[in-house]
């Protein structure tokens, strides 16, 4: 059901992280961000789970809900995992195993090396490692509206090029606010047209695409009605823009902030470091 | 007691782009509600009940007559638009679907949005938004998200909204339609506290007979005019007009209606429950 | 009388084994009569929404079975579409539903699903707009250039015209005025009268479903309540209203009239009813004070 996505979902809570300041959490997980990228070894890839674990344990979020919000991006998992083992390697190394399938008057050779493993399980870590930690430090633990005043504010300098901040702010705001809603609506137009006798789980591509198309036409309809309401309910809320706002919550940088801040600098120079060091000697 | 709104002769129509209605929405309206008080304004789907509301709320600008808001005439020539932002405190606004006007993820944060808009300084947002939700019985729910709680909560995190803005008049524009009994409970009763005890104006416009009955006051209006206006009594004792323009009186009302046309010596147009109990044991014990 | 439809011993639970578990039907058992208009009622909450996706199998139960003229609509699960097409769903706000580019498109979708000639779908089409009395020349319109109530009742052709067998409709009045709900429940009660069809209607108004239905199932905490005629039901509103569940507004007025020593007797649910029992008991208290010495027989007659 698609009530059941948790990605993009915001869990009220107190642990530390909860309490960090949404723009440290920002650019905290920009830094981690950084690291995922930058880690090359198999050493580097270990502290990178490690550490994404003990942030798990930090925000108290159970594992269970951490991993169903990988279910969604299973698929790409997989799809990037097999052509890592199949379609990467180097030649010049023996094969770990090779098959010949005849096609018609060529054979296809699959072959899968080390090398290929080796990176098809470091992707996964890395996709992995990265869906966790944004979702930790910037969905599940910061409600998307604090998110965007962090946005807001780090970005608050672009102001002076005339780039219209507090606008962008205020789409992400709403759109946030009525994606649950949205997928809710979903969910009941397509009861609503299965009970009509569509089908939109059997067919060709092309036939299920087709089914589609009674449901997003309501959806369309209802969704710019909302967007019309919503924009006569904001202007008889007195709304004109960024001009003269005041805000319910102020952000303020704590000490555990600036700890955080230092911490992953660390992490991510020990990155580097193990990087030039590789000690296991194996990497990318 | 001044009159907060004041409508002349309003008149309105919809531009249609195929012309098959040009029916105009209003043709001649005029209807003031005094300073603190509850007006019910009632009438069937496509009476011309909710475009008064849009003009009431300068979303729409009436064709031809005069509105007058808290001594401030809305259509002179001369209103600009930070005069209609000004106006606009004053007169707070619900709409009838509870999902179409929250903006905020969480709760608190919805209802400090008009008066952060307003720019009312911090420590006074957070004084204004907890004395609302308060208000509304919703103080529990300040950290969750809208879209987890029932119409009925909703709706009133809609008024809290509205009440942290300090407006001297809420309208209600079909604001219970799309609830279930409890959440139009709910809501009817945070309307008359609202009314009874922080003197705020309130002007229901409904379709629902019984919600009418807790008014002061009710504009019946019908084909774009207003069709009877006066006490609940007044109005419901006209129970043949009313069912000439397809509304129904309280099912209270329509029993006495029965039992008088039956011989009984029964006054007409009791709407309150407990009056009509009143009223008929009393007949039966002289009996 | 024979029941088309009929629940056994169904439970249905949300989010089973997480914290946010609700139990929505717990061993609900009831049957619904064939060629008979049952009202569902219960607050919000009770499992009525659950009950009329689990009667089209858009849920599955997940103990106990429901049966469609004896035979379980989970005895071919990959044929649960065809269920679908015998018991016509219409969902609250309906109007959602409508997509294609005319009115008469719009209504044609599920028969065409449903792999009739062009021929049939049209004559569906008709027959449905004339039952949902939609007028023929509003048929080539765009469906979003309809007004609310037309919206509605086109939705609710959009299911007609697959001649379902039992028609199940979840608060096909909502947000409607009196006009508007009359029109929609009062066209509802002709099809049921012409075709003989078996309806099922939730609703959270007592009053229209006093007015509109044959028999009620009143639903509380996720179990049958109450069941029976509307008489039979209605005729409980004390314990009705203690369990919280909503009663007619002028049922609960006579209750009040009860309390304080009215003795009404009768069907005391619509407002001509307690009218008549109201008069009735004037009438006795009459007979019995202007004739002291028979008053024993007024009371009985």
């Amino acid at each position: 059901m698609l009530k059941d996505i948790t990605l993009g979902q915001y869990f009220p809570g107190n642990s530390v992280i909860h309490r960090m300041d949404p723009r440290a959490k920002l650019i905290v997980a920009i830094l981690y961000i950084v690291a995922i990228f930058c880690a090359q070894n198999i050493i580097g890839f270990a502290a990178l789970l490690a550490v994404s674990f003990l942030l798990i344990l930090l925000s108290r979020i159970s594992i269970i809900t951490i991993l169903r919000g990988l279910k969604p991006i299973l698929f790409v998992l997989v799809f990037t995992a097999l052509i890592n083992i199949f379609l990467t390697g180097d030649a010049s190394e023996a094969p770990l195993w090779q098959a010949e399938i005849p096609i018609f008057s060529l054979v296809w050779r699959p072959t899968i090396y080390r090398i290929g493993v080796l990176r098809a399980v470091l992707t996964s870590v890395r996709v992995v490692v990265l869906i966790m930690v944004t979702s930790i430090f910037l969905t599940y633990t910061t409600s998307p509206i604090t998110l965007t005043d962090a946005i807001e504010e780090l970005l608050a300098p672009l102001k002076l090029l005339h780039v219209p901040v507090h606008d962008f702010a205020m789409m992400m705001t709403i759109a946030l606010r009525f994606i649950p809603t949205l997928i809710e609506e979903t969910d009941k137009i397509m009861n609503a047209q299965k009970a009509r006798g569509a089908d939109f789980a059997n067919g060709s591509l092309v036939k299920r695409a087709k089914a589609l198309i009674p449901v997003l036409v309501p959806l369309f309809v209802s969704a710019f009605k909302r967007a019309e309401d919503l924009a006569i309910a904001m202007e008889c809320r007195c709304y004109r823009g960024g001009k003269g706002r005041t805000k319910l919550h102020k952000l303020q940088y704590h000490a555990r902030d600036f700890v955080a801040l230092v911490l992953m600098c660390l992490f991510l120079a020990s990155i580097f470091y193990i990087n030039y060091l590789n000690p296991l000697g194996i990497s990318l | 007691m001044n009159n907060f709104i004041e409508t002349e002769h309003l008149a309105f129509s919809y531009e249609e782009e195929n012309d098959r209605q040009q029916q105009p929405a209003l043709e001649d309206v005029s209807i003031n509600v005094r300073d603190g008080e509850y007006v019910a304004i009632l009438g069937h789907n496509g009476s011309g009940k909710s475009t008064f509301a849009k003009l009431l709320n300068m979303i729409l600008a009436p064709d031809s007559g005069r509105i007058h808001i808290a001594g401030r005439e809305v259509t002179a020539p001369d209103f600009t638009e930070d005069d209609m932002f000004d106006l606009r405190r004053e007169v707070g606004m619900v709409f009838q679907n509870p999902d179409n006007q929250l903006v905020a993820t969480i709760v608190e944060e919805d209802v400090a949005f008009g008066p952060e808009n307003l720019g009312v300084p911090r420590e006074e947002l957070r004084r204004r938004v907890d004395e609302a939700l308060a208000m509304v019985g919703m103080s529990e729910y300040a950290l969750h998200a809208p879209h987890r709680l029932s119409g009925g909560q909703k709706q009133r995190i809609a008024i809290a909204g509205m009440i942290a803005m300090m407006p001297k008049c809420v309208i209600f524009d079909e604001a219970t339609a799309m609830l279930d009994p409890l959440g139009r409970r709910e809501v009817l009763k945070t309307m008359d506290m609202l009314n009874r005890e922080k003197h705020i104006a309130i002007l229901n416009i409904t379709h629902y007979m019984d919600e009418a009955a807790h008014a002061d006051r009710i504009v019946v209006v019908n084909d774009g005019r207003v069709y009877m206006d006066g006490t609940p009594s007044e109005v419901f004792s006209r129970i043949d007009e009313l069912h000439a323009i397809g509304l129904e009186a309280p099912q209270t009302t329509e029993l006495i209606d029965i039992l008088r046309q039956k011989g009984c010596s029964l006054p007409a147009g009791y709407a309150e429950d407990e009056a009509c109990v009143d009223l008929l044991v009393r007949l039966y014990e002289e009996a | 009388m024979e029941n088309i439809l009929e629940i056994k011993d169904v439970s249905y639970v949300y989010g089973g084994g997480t914290p946010f578990e609700m139990v929505a039907l717990n061993h609900v058992s009831v049957g619904f009569e064939k060629g008979k208009i049952t009202g569902v009622i219960g607050h919000t909450g009770s499992g009525k929404s659950t009950l009329v996706q689990l009667l089209n199998g858009l849920l599955r139960p997940q103990s106990g079975e429901i049966l469609l003229n004896g035979e379980s609509i989970w005895a071919k699960p990959k044929e649960i579409q065809k269920i679908r097409y015998r018991v016509g769903l219409v969902m609250q706000y309906p109007e959602y539903q409508l997509f294609d580019e005319t009115v008469r498109a719009d209504i044609g979708y599920a028969p065409r699903n449903m792999g009739l000639s062009p021929e049939e779908v049209e004559a569906r089409v008709k027959e449905a707009a004339a039952f949902v009395r939609l007028d023929e020349e509003l048929l080539d319109q765009s469906p979003f250039a309809l007004s609310g109530g037309q919206k509605r009742r086109a939705a609710i052709a959009g299911i007609i015209a697959m001649r379902p067998e039992v028609l199940v409709l979840d608060e096909p009045a909502a947000g409607l005025d009196p006009l508007g709900r009359s029109d929609i429940l009062g066209g509802l009660r002709e099809y049921q009268r012409s075709c003989n069809a078996t309806v099922i209607l939730v609703s959270h108004s007592m009053e229209d479903m006093a007015q509109y239905c044959d028999r009620i199932v009143a639903l509380n905490h996720a179990e049958v309540f109450l069941t029976g005629t509307v008489d039979e039901v209605f005729s409980r509103s004390k314990e009705l209203a203690e369990v919280g569940l909503d009663i007619p507004h002028i049922a609960r007025f006579a209750l009040a009239l009860q309390k304080r020593g009215v003795p009404l007797e009768g069907s005391l649910y619509t407002v001509s009813g307690v009218a008549e029992a109201y008069m009735r008991a004037l009438q006795r208290k009459k007979a019995a004070s202007t004739a002291p010495q028979s008053a024993g027989e007024g009371d009985h007659a």
